[in-house]
């Protein structure tokens, strides 16, 4: 089947402008919420069901288990145990199919090195995007059990748990975020403004991922392909080569997010802002804020609070020492929470280890605050990038032998390498000026990545607290020049398709 | 307000997008152009050569506008991957017509799609020659390559005949073919080789040129003097290295579907009193070593047990000659890559062949 991803051509002339003209269609012609609602939840699901074969029934699945658990848990007193007996079966239940899917094949490999037996992990394809919608229903069945979401019909939760801009690859919507707003008619939510501003916002992640992200991306892969076949790297294309993954990542992520955010508004959600640029953080804990922010919000709100909340209850109920509370209070929580992080992410070691890395760092930079340590923006960017950039090794290998291949590369330890020219190639312009492309990219995307305005600071629209007389954005004829030559340039290096990186997850 | 903002972007878009799509539909004449392919194709069909900047034409809609105009049969058709795009007539023994109709990324829809063509211009040899490469037998559903939708009406066609279901349309659509012609990397590295290119695309009589690279009348490549000197062994061991990295850990697929196809055809052409031959080209003999030790070498090994199914089931002739270790021609020095053996190869595989017309063995 041919790909329905939103930077191939047949999403973007065809799935997307029938979409949404179909969405204002309904909501012109007939005051019913209910028609443009199942309009977005059929197109939700055809979107779904063109991504791979049989990915469909699962997530339909998936969508009403969790509405019948929520009905049921909505409909119990809030004090009772069953309620919270219901809670349980819902997250157990959630997680026992994202295990089933993601986690077989990496446990059965351990289990199999451990005690030399011969399991084999379950023949079953991984559908995009389970870890994303196992999430966020997770999510809305704590916050049910909580009294924080209200009781959804059953087509607004479908729509919640389907909704094609986030259902592959997020954000990690909260039922708030998506249930709520549509307690007002969509006519009321949508218009002029919401359709330029979501079309330029997804120009821009367009441009993102097809002419920035998928420029420095081969980089990376010549990087890794060199480091598997334990071929000399040297510092400096080591350092290259995981810039341009980083960058690739970052690029193709955020650009993806962009993209969801403009839909979400050109139909009338406004969904949560997943970075908000991230590499000019000046420290771990910072980095972690502007990173995949909806992520993260899920982890913290769901585990890491939860953690250090119990403990800081324990110190002082038996009055640990200030060592001891600091370890279990701050640095615990941390380590625990990105080492899901990492596991949420991948079934490997390398994911494993990365995370542990993020959540180490985290401890120390927790740690660090505590004592109020100072350190100059300078070297605490430097620091970050150093940690965060390294860490990515693991993120990226396809085995952990590989990731320490280019990690011995990037800290000395490895032989010396050929120079960037030799090692990732040259290319002449006009047979005349000979260049070294890595390089340019690495710098310039750089220098986009940590100095340029991002697109919620560019547009507003009351994205990360950005408000629409602080965007730099307007109507105007400008913009319009400037947004249609981001579009056009964007749509001619979309020809060749290539999968975001963050479907896998 | 917003009503103007809309009008001026969509208006420049439409108009930056349309101006890539011509940029490179007027510079890729051989791809886009469908007049200029028919009358380069009865141009091939008459006897003489196309010279172009590379051999990076639609070669499937140009075999099929040559075929269209054919006014003789030929005795040969070989079918297979670019790795047969130097098996020119004169190294193949016994004198026979032969057109070598190589693609890119050949397919089993390919195979499937050519005897159609073949068979609607009665141009049906009495001996077809067909190579089984990673992707020709690859399940629709993993492949990389898209190439075989651009014969996908030919495609069906087959399908119907055979008596089996074609894949649905929206699988076989061929939506990278259209995108491709807005991609702005394309027409921006096609700018750069005609601002340099010498000289212009042409119909010729000449075989070899400076610059241009040919594709004869008999299907064959002929690489430019240019393009030979390119072809050093240090660019070519680092190709080897490279497929060694990027391949050797894969392991694609051989589909069941796939291969029940290949039987059908054969089939097929069996009634129409045509042999069908099924011969594997040489790999470069470092890759062929090493690959072994590799996931890739399995898939490989697959390809050749499902030929040698073929010839015991269906009647083929299989000759399974990846390993290039009998050929004296086949050393480094005669590949381009570790894929890709020139012509001095490929003659000494031929003549280890029985005569491909009568199937009597020299």
């Amino acid at each position: 089947m041919t790909a329905l991803t939103f930077n191939s051509y047949l999403f973007l002339f065809a799935f997307l402008p029938v979409v949404i003209a179909g969405f204002y269609l309904l909501t012109r012609v007939t005051n019913k919420q209910a028609p443009a609602l199942i309009w977005l939840i059929a197109a939700s699901l055809f979107f779904y069901a063109v991504q791979g074969p049989g990915y469909l029934v699962i997530l339909v699945a998936s969508v009403l288990g969790n509405f019948a658990i929520l009905w049921l848990l909505l409909r119990q007193d809030p004090n009772s145990a069953g309620r919270k007996w219901t809670l349980a079966l819902g997250i157990v239940a959630n997680l026992a199919l994202l295990a089933t899917y993601k986690y077989t094949g990496f446990l059965a490999e351990n289990i199999n090195t451990l005690l030399g037996t011969q399991l084999k992990p379950l023949p079953l394809v991984y559908p995009i995007g389970l870890s994303f919608y196992t999430f966020i229903q997770i999510g809305y069945l704590i916050d049910a059990h909580a009294g924080q979401a209200k009781r959804p019909t059953f087509l607004k939760y479908l729509l919640f748990g389907t909704f094609f801009p986030y259902v592959t690859a997020g954000p990690l919507v909260r039922s708030g975020e998506v249930v709520d707003p549509m307690d007002t008619p969509a006519r009321e939510r949508t218009g002029g403004q919401q359709l330029a501003v979501g079309a330029t916002m997804f120009a821009m992640g367009l441009f993102k991922k097809a002419v920035l992200a998928d420029s420095v991306a081969p980089y990376a892969t010549s990087l890794f392909q060199f480091a598997g076949a334990h071929e000399n790297i040297g510092v400096a294309n080591a350092w290259i080569g995981m810039l341009a993954y980083t960058l690739q990542l970052y690029f193709d992520f955020s650009g993806y997010t962009d993209m969801a955010l403009g839909i979400g508004l050109m139909l009338g959600f406004k969904l949560p802002v997943n970075f908000d640029t991230p590499l000019r953080a000046t420290s771990i804990i910072d980095f972690w804020r502007r990173w995949h922010i909806t992520m993260t919000r899920w982890f913290t709100d769901y585990i890491y609070t939860p953690i250090a909340a119990n403990f800081m209850r324990r110190s002082v109920r038996k009055s640990w020492s200030t060592a001891l509370r600091v370890l279990a209070v701050l640095c615990l929580p941390a380590i625990v929470t990105f080492l899901l992080v990492g596991l949420w992410h991948g079934s490997g070691w390398g994911f494993v280890i990365w995370g542990g890395i993020q959540g180490a760092a985290m401890a120390v930079n927790l740690i660090w605050r505590e004592v109020k340590l100072r350190m100059p923006s300078i070297l605490g960017w430097l620091l970050m990038m150093l940690v965060f950039v390294s860490s990515l090794t693991f993120f990226r290998a396809p085995t952990v032998d590989t990731a320490l291949v280019v990690l011995r590369s990037m800290w000395f330890l490895g032989p010396a390498g050929n120079t960037p020219g030799q090692f990732f190639g040259t290319a002449k312009v006009f047979g005349a000026v000979t260049v070294v492309p890595s390089l340019l990219w690495v710098f310039g995307l750089m220098l986009i990545a940590v100095f340029f305005r991002n697109t919620q600071q560019m547009l507003g629209n009351g994205f990360g607290g950005i408000s629409e007389k602080a965007a730099i954005w307007q109507p105007s004829m400008r913009w319009a020049v400037g947004t249609a030559l981001v579009a056009a340039t964007a749509l001619v290096f979309a020809g060749g398709a290539s999968p975001f990186l963050y479907y896998r997850f | 307000m917003y009503k103007r903002y809309f009008i001026v972007l969509a208006i420049i878009v439409a108009v930056l997008f349309a101006a890539v799509g011509f940029g490179n539909a007027a510079l890729n004449p051989y791809v886009y152009d469908k007049d200029e392919i028919a009358r380069v194709g009865k141009g091939l069909a008459e006897g003489k050569n196309l010279a172009n900047y590379d051999p990076n034409v639609d070669l499937r809609a140009v075999r099929k506008a040559q075929i269209e105009a054919m006014t003789t049969t030929p005795d040969i058709v070989i079918f297979g991957g670019s790795r047969w795009q130097e098996a020119r007539s004169e190294i193949i023994p016994g004198g026979h017509r032969v057109y070598n109709a190589f693609v890119s990324n050949d397919q089993i829809e390919d195979m499937m799609a050519l005897a159609q063509i073949l068979d609607v211009n009665n141009r049906l040899p009495k001996a077809v020659v067909y190579s089984l490469r990673f992707v020709s037998l690859q399940p629709v559903a993993d492949r990389g390559t898209y190439d075989w939708k651009d014969w996908g009406p030919e495609y069906v066609e087959m399908s119907r005949k055979l008596g089996v279901e074609p894949v649905n349309y929206p699988t076989r659509a061929p939506v990278q073919q259209w995108s491709g012609r807005f991609y702005l990397p394309a027409l921006w590295d096609r700018v750069q080789q005609v601002s340099l290119a010498k000289h212009e695309p042409m119909l010729t009589t000449e075989s070899e040129t400076e610059t241009l690279d040919i594709i004869a009348s008999d299907g064959s490549l002929h690489w430019s003097k240019a393009s030979k000197a390119k072809f050093t062994r240090k660019l070519v061991d680092n190709i080897v290295e490279h497929e060694l990295r990027r391949q050797g850990p894969t392991q694609p697929k051989i589909g069941t579907r796939e291969v029940d196809l290949l039987g059908k055809l054969i089939d097929w052409y069996k009634a129409k009193g045509v042999k069908v031959y099924i011969i594997q080209s040489p790999y470069h003999p470092f890759y062929w070593q090493e690959i072994q030790k590799y996931p890739f070498g399995k898939t490989l090994h697959g390809n050749e047990k499902i030929a040698l199914q073929m010839q015991a089931e269906h009647g083929a002739f299989a000759f399974n000659h990846y390993d290039p270790a009998p050929f004296p021609n086949c050393v480094p020095e005669h590949f381009v890559d570790h894929i890709h053996p020139t012509w001095e190869c490929m003659q000494d595989m031929f003549n280890a062949l029985p005569d491909l017309v009568t199937g009597v063995r020299r």
